[in-house]
């Protein structure tokens, strides 16, 4: 049941990232759902899941960009890796937790634009009208998941 | 639990390594030949959802010219009824050496009882007061009220309302009236008058000119000790919706 619960929310962050991207987009800034997926399975459930999930999405993400295969695998695994040596590190039911998920939409963000941008030198551009947004972006629908998991927890 | 974290990270970048090089090394990408790989109905399946924002925008395009094609085609129908009036108006005009002038109903009465219009034409377009009042079909009453640029039609169906007609068919006189129904009053029990004959104006008084058609005879009756025929009328136009009138000039 865990395994099909797992594949089933992995699929559906696939999608949205995949199709429903464009929907969220606000002007060049854009949801994450992949990385606010691999975050909280991550942290909140089972970190090898994260890796698993993470590995695997990463290898169907690339199959529709055009960048080196095995980059985005590498990076999320990586990513999920990072996450989980922090993990014990910080309060992860606390709201300030949450500057973790911000370092991480902007860690890989910033991967994202070296990768897919051509020149490196637009990088430093796009640093506040694109990359911080984003993360902030990210982080107050990772706010909204966080306070529903607080709740359950109390439950 | 973390050592075998640990494992399968190191096995997953192994793997990201190993598919960094041969992607370095071969000549096509490794994912687009995994994605050509798939089947086309997959591919198309996916295309489908990647190009859902596409054909948001395509259906949004779509609907708006729909509404505008539709806006178009009622003023093109509008157009063309008005086309058709305006065609009507100018053969009609041929019928009346005299002259008519036509004017567009702008309002009219709610009530039945005493039915008046009123016409976007008045004293400064040549309509004068008692001047008769006429439509496509036939007549429909006279000027009452003259304004400088409208004027009120006080119509046939109104009480105080009597024009003088004749049965073109025995061609017997009465004055034609309203009191909920047309009738006719005047003509004697004798008189040879038929349902479905004609009736049009005599051309006595000085409103309405003779000939011009008013309606059909519907119901032709006798009463007892009475002088006159019980006679019930249908006019030839249909006072509640008729859009256009002609004013004949004097």
């Amino acid at each position: 049941m865990k395994i099909f619960t797992l594949i089933l929310l992995s699929l559906l962050a696939f999608f949205f990232s995949i199709n429903l991207e464009k929907v969220f987009l606000i002007g060049s800034i854009s949801l994450k759902p992949i990385i606010i997926f691999l975050y909280f399975i991550t942290l909140y459930w089972n970190p090898l899941y994260g890796l698993v999930t993470g590995f695997f999405i990463g290898f169907l993400y690339e199959v529709y960009l055009p960048v080196f295969t095995g980059t985005y695998p590498l990076l999320f695994s990586s990513v999920v890796f990072g996450l989980n040596l922090i993990e014990k590190k910080i309060f992860k039911f606390r709201y300030n937790s949450l500057f973790l998920l911000f370092f991480t939409v902007f860690f890989v963000g910033l991967i994202q634009v070296i990768i897919e941008t051509d020149k490196i030198s637009s990088v430093s551009g796009i640093f506040f009208t694109q990359l911080i947004p984003e993360a902030i972006l990210n982080c107050l629908v990772g706010l909204i998941i966080l306070y529903f998991i607080k709740r359950c927890r109390h439950q | 639990m973390e050592k075998k974290f640990l494992r399968v990270y190191l096995l997953f970048v192994c793997v990201s390594l190993s598919l960094l090089v041969l992607d370095g090394l071969s000549d096509m990408k490794l994912g687009s030949k995994f994605y050509n790989f798939l089947s086309p109905n997959f591919q198309s399946f996916f295309s489908r959802f990647l190009k859902i924002n596409d054909l948001k925008e395509e259906n949004k395009r779509l609907l708006e010219k729909i509404a505008t094609l539709t806006y178009e085609k009622q003023m093109y129908n509008e157009l063309k009824k008005e086309n058709q009036e305006l065609k009507k108006i100018i053969e009609f005009r041929f019928n009346y050496p005299k002259g008519i002038i036509p004017a567009e109903i702008e309002r009219r009465t709610p009530e039945e009882i005493n039915l008046s219009f009123q016409i976007g034409k008045g004293s400064a377009d040549g309509v004068e007061k008692n001047a008769a009042v006429i439509s496509f079909k036939g007549v429909v009453g006279k000027v009452l009220k003259l304004g400088n640029n409208t004027s009120v039609v006080q119509t046939l169906k109104n009480y105080n309302s009597a024009i003088s007609v004749r049965d073109t068919r025995s061609e017997r006189e009465g004055i034609l009236k309203w009191n909920k129904k047309f009738f006719v009053e005047g003509i004697p029990q004798y008189a040879d008058l038929k349902e479905g004959d004609t009736l049009v104006t005599s051309g006595k008084g000085s409103v309405f000119p003779k000939g011009l058609p008013v309606g059909t005879v519907t119901y032709v009756g006798k009463k007892p000790n009475y002088y006159s025929l019980e006679i019930d009328v249908e006019t030839f136009e249909d006072l509640n919706k008729v859009n256009v009138v002609f004013v004949i000039k004097k």
